[in-house]
């Protein structure tokens, strides 16, 4: 193990610092008084004076040997000539550019080779390279929306000065879509506009992080920003055929449209995000979703009949069984109110009954009110007071609902 | 009193052929409407009878006839003079041009501004009907604006003969005819006339903050939120620039409906804290409205006690008659819904009757709810889905009052 360079010695320093306090912190919060191996004090102990370390973790020192006996106490290793070191670094870079792409245009094939590509490559001798290889995972899992191990991301996020270029940018990326997934938007929209100078200054294209923005737009409901993002972003998606994200910005203008009553609009934007769907066969798994929350909100307009329609075909597109009664529901709110045929009612309570085991248990009680008003039953007006109307009174969002109940119970 | 036949140019004689017309056609309608098809004493043969043969009173009217005389008799019958030299109504008319302008600039900053020169310009020129008819349309305009007052028969009157003013003044009355729906909740109606009246001062290419004012209201009014947000966004910025305060106050008040119909809590937060600073002890007008936003809001989120609150301060300061019954209403459905004891729903009960006449016709029909079912009058059920339910169904605007009925109509 030869001397190390300058710029690595600063790599290992940091995650010398950061692994020992992450350790240390963990030691203390599960043995409050015992001695903790990872003070500063105690984890040199045979390795360097307690001052060495400090200027270790802080800028770099001298001696080599002190790096590798402190990562081989953490359980790290930095085994690789600098050239080794570099090779690996510029395989990990063409990853990072295609991982950047893939995230751009939501292709879940790429991220699942590219991630295929790095469980292959031997990152265990370089704690430098696994560390970002550790990143560039965090990033697929927030774009694949998989849980992310908690721990490490703690420990990511305390790597900061680890990341250069434009790993630093997917670090703020990263950290601006876990805030922003905490709903702490002021912060998420610190991180990403960090991410979206750097990726900026790195010719990295817009498209890639500007959905992000739209989605916090949306969340701090700053819609102002967020209409003029889309409409700038529609170009660009077109102009760089991403039909998932354009079908994303589609959206967003399509439902907020529709939200503030602009119905002219909501259907301009939603036509043409159907046209894109029907056009598209890879965007099929979004279809059920856009019926479902479009139909949703056409019951919020009053337009029953063509929210029916819509929550009808979702209802059919649902591959999930634990949705099924979800949709259901609706679907039976609106056959009552529009007055249809009380055999095809029927019909589809059996259906719902098939699910019903699967369902939450808020979906159950609304299902039963329907059994119970469809199968004559007269204890169904109690039920619908007592039990339903206090269910949708906890929620606004649930006025039509409610509206409609009380039609169907007393009109 | 005589008249005097002062003679007449083609121009001038062209304007009171058009005036004569327009009013005659005027009281022709009216006097049909009160004794429907009896002898009407506007139909063209009655009109002229005495004066000239019905052919002259057409050409009259559609063109000009020679003999000056004709036009002063036929005014006569109608109440109007112009009994003036030709020269002095040109300068009547400057004046009057003038008038407008300075109107519409003090109704950019909602100043109560000129009202005074305006009446007393109005006695100089009583011999001059074309002049004193353009600034009795100032007067109708400035009590509709600054004192809430519409006279029914001059809002009817008016866009039956607008094509008799000049095309400024057709602004102003086509603005305060649109208003005067506007205070009335005709939503519609009221953009109507709105852009008819924007439409004439974009010619004469007036401040943006004159021209767009009305329609921010009325569209958050209407809940088109998206047409609403672009034109509060534009006369935000201008009115900051312009230090015009009044108006402003009323774009944050518009900003605050918007932002709480979003459920953007900071903004309209924020917004409301906006409007507090700017506002002086004495501005009721702007406060009960500030409170009514926030109560409806918290209404729609099923808190009825702090939306009491709220309706409750917004009722202490309002002082617009035409108002204080939609305030009393939404205190009692909130009354209502917290179970409230009887004498203190008769309270605001017995008060609401003291501007029950002012109101519009749903709120009205509202508090007649209120009155029977809190007298045990059963009816109050029918009344409800016979009367309330088919003008609130199935819109946006009303989604929480029609919850509101069937909650307190079958909760107990």
């Amino acid at each position: 193990m030869g001397r190390l360079p300058i710029d690595i010695k600063k790599k290992l320093g940091q995650i010398i610092r950061t692994e020992r306090l992450i350790r240390y912190e963990n030691h203390k919060s599960q043995n409050a008084t015992k001695e903790n191996p990872y003070s500063k004090e105690n984890f040199c102990k045979g390795v360097c004076h307690y001052h060495t370390l400090n200027k270790l973790e802080k800028d770099f020192i001298n001696d080599s040997q002190v790096y590798y006996q402190l990562l081989d106490k953490l359980g790290y290793t930095y085994n690789v000539s600098y050239n080794e070191h570099r090779l690996l670094m510029d395989t990990l870079n063409t990853q990072l550019y295609r991982l950047l792409h893939a995230m751009e245009y939501i292709d879940d094939d790429l991220l699942r080779n590219i991630m295929q590509d790095l469980s292959g490559l031997n990152v265990q001798e370089d704690c430098i390279v696994y560390f970002h290889v550790k990143l560039m995972e965090i990033a697929n899992n927030f774009q694949i929306f998989k849980s992310v191990n908690e721990y490490e991301l703690k420990r990511i996020i305390e790597l900061r000065d680890l990341y250069d270029g434009v790993y630093k940018g997917l670090y703020y990326h990263i950290l601006g879509l876990y805030y922003m997934n905490n709903l702490n938007l002021t912060v998420a929209e610190e991180h990403l506009l960090q991410a979206k100078n750097i990726y900026h200054s790195y010719n990295i294209s817009k498209g890639l992080i500007n959905t992000n923005f739209i989605s916090l737009y949306m969340l701090k409901k700053d819609y102002v920003n967020m209409v003029n993002l889309c409409v700038e972003m529609e170009d660009h998606y077109l102009e760089t055929s991403n039909n998932n994200r354009l079908l994303h910005v589609y959206s967003s203008l399509a439902e907020h449209f529709l939200y503030i009553n602009a119905l002219e609009k909501a259907y301009y934007y939603h036509n043409k995000r159907k046209e894109l769907l029907d056009r598209e066969p890879l965007l099929s798994r979004f279809r059920f979703s856009i019926f479902y929350n479009w139909g949703m909100s056409l019951i919020y307009i009053f337009k029953y009949q063509e929210a029916y329609d819509y929550i009808y075909q979702a209802y059919q597109e649902c591959p999930f069984e634990f949705m099924k009664l979800r949709i259901i529901n609706p679907l039976l709110f609106l056959m009552t109110n529009l007055k249809i045929d009380e055999h095809l009612v029927k019909e589809v309570i059996e259906e719902g009954k098939r699910y019903y085991d699967k369902a939450i248990e808020t979906d159950q009680t609304v299902f039963k009110y329907f059994e119970f008003r469809y199968s004559n039953n007269q204890y169904y007006r109690k039920y619908g007071l007592q039990k339903i109307v206090p269910l949708l009174l906890e929620d606004p969002e649930r006025i039509n609902f409610a509206i409609m109940l009380f039609e169907d119970l007393y009109d | 009193m005589e008249i005097k036949c002062y003679s007449l140019s083609v121009p001038i004689k062209q304007r009171l052929g058009k005036l004569i017309k327009s009013l005659r056609q005027y009281y022709y309608d009216d006097a049909r409407k009160e004794n429907g098809q009896n002898d009407n004493p506007y139909t063209k043969i009655n009109f002229c009878k005495d004066i000239c043969h019905y052919h002259t009173l057409t050409k009259l009217e559609n063109s000009c006839v020679r003999e000056d005389y004709i036009y002063h008799q036929l005014l006569k019958r109608l109440g109007l003079r112009f009994q003036i030299r030709e020269e002095v109504h040109e300068a009547n008319m400057l004046v009057v041009r003038k008038l407008a302008f300075q109107y519409l600039d003090a109704l950019e900053y909602y100043e109560s501004k000129y009202y005074e020169e305006i009446e007393n310009k109005l006695i100089e020129v009583n011999n001059d009907c074309l002049a004193s008819l353009h600034l009795e349309a100032l007067i109708f305009s400035y009590d509709a604006f600054y004192k809430h007052q519409f006279d029914k028969k001059l809002i009817v009157k008016f866009e039956k003969i607008i094509d008799v003013f000049e095309e400024i003044y057709q602004g102003i009355i086509y603005l305060t005819i649109g208003f005067s729906f506007h205070r009335k909740m005709e939503l519609t109606t009221a953009e109507k006339y709105y852009l008819k009246a924007i439409e004439i001062f974009q010619t004469f290419k007036l401040n943006i903050g004159l021209i767009y004012f009305p329609l921010g209201n009325l569209y958050i009014e209407m809940k088109n939120y998206y047409d609403a947000l672009q034109i509060c966004n534009i006369l935000e910025e201008y009115y900051i620039k312009t230090s015009n305060r009044n108006r402003l106050l009323i774009i944050y008040l518009c900003l605050i409906d918007y932002y709480l119909f979003i459920n953007s809590l900071e903004l309209a937060q924020k917004y409301t804290e906006e409007v507090e600073t700017l506002l002086k002890p004495e501005d009721n007008y702007y406060m009960w409205i500030l409170n009514c936003k926030w109560g409806e809001y918290e209404l729609r989120h099923y808190r009825e006690s702090q939306a009491l609150d709220y309706f409750k301060k917004a009722h202490n300061v309002c002082q617009n008659r035409d108002r204080k019954l939609m305030i009393i209403n939404r205190i009692l459905m909130c009354l209502s819904l917290l179970k409230a004891p009887t004498e203190v729903l008769n309270k605001y009960l017995n008060e609401g009757y003291h501007y029950y006449l002012y109101a519009n016709d749903l709120e009205k029909q509202i508090f007649t709810y209120f009155i029977n079912k809190i007298n045990n009058r059963p009816q109050y059920y029918k009344y409800v889905h016979e009367i309330i339910f088919p003008q609130i169904k199935n819109k946006i605007k009303y989604h929480v009052m029609t919850l509101f009925f069937y909650r307190d109509m079958y909760i107990r």
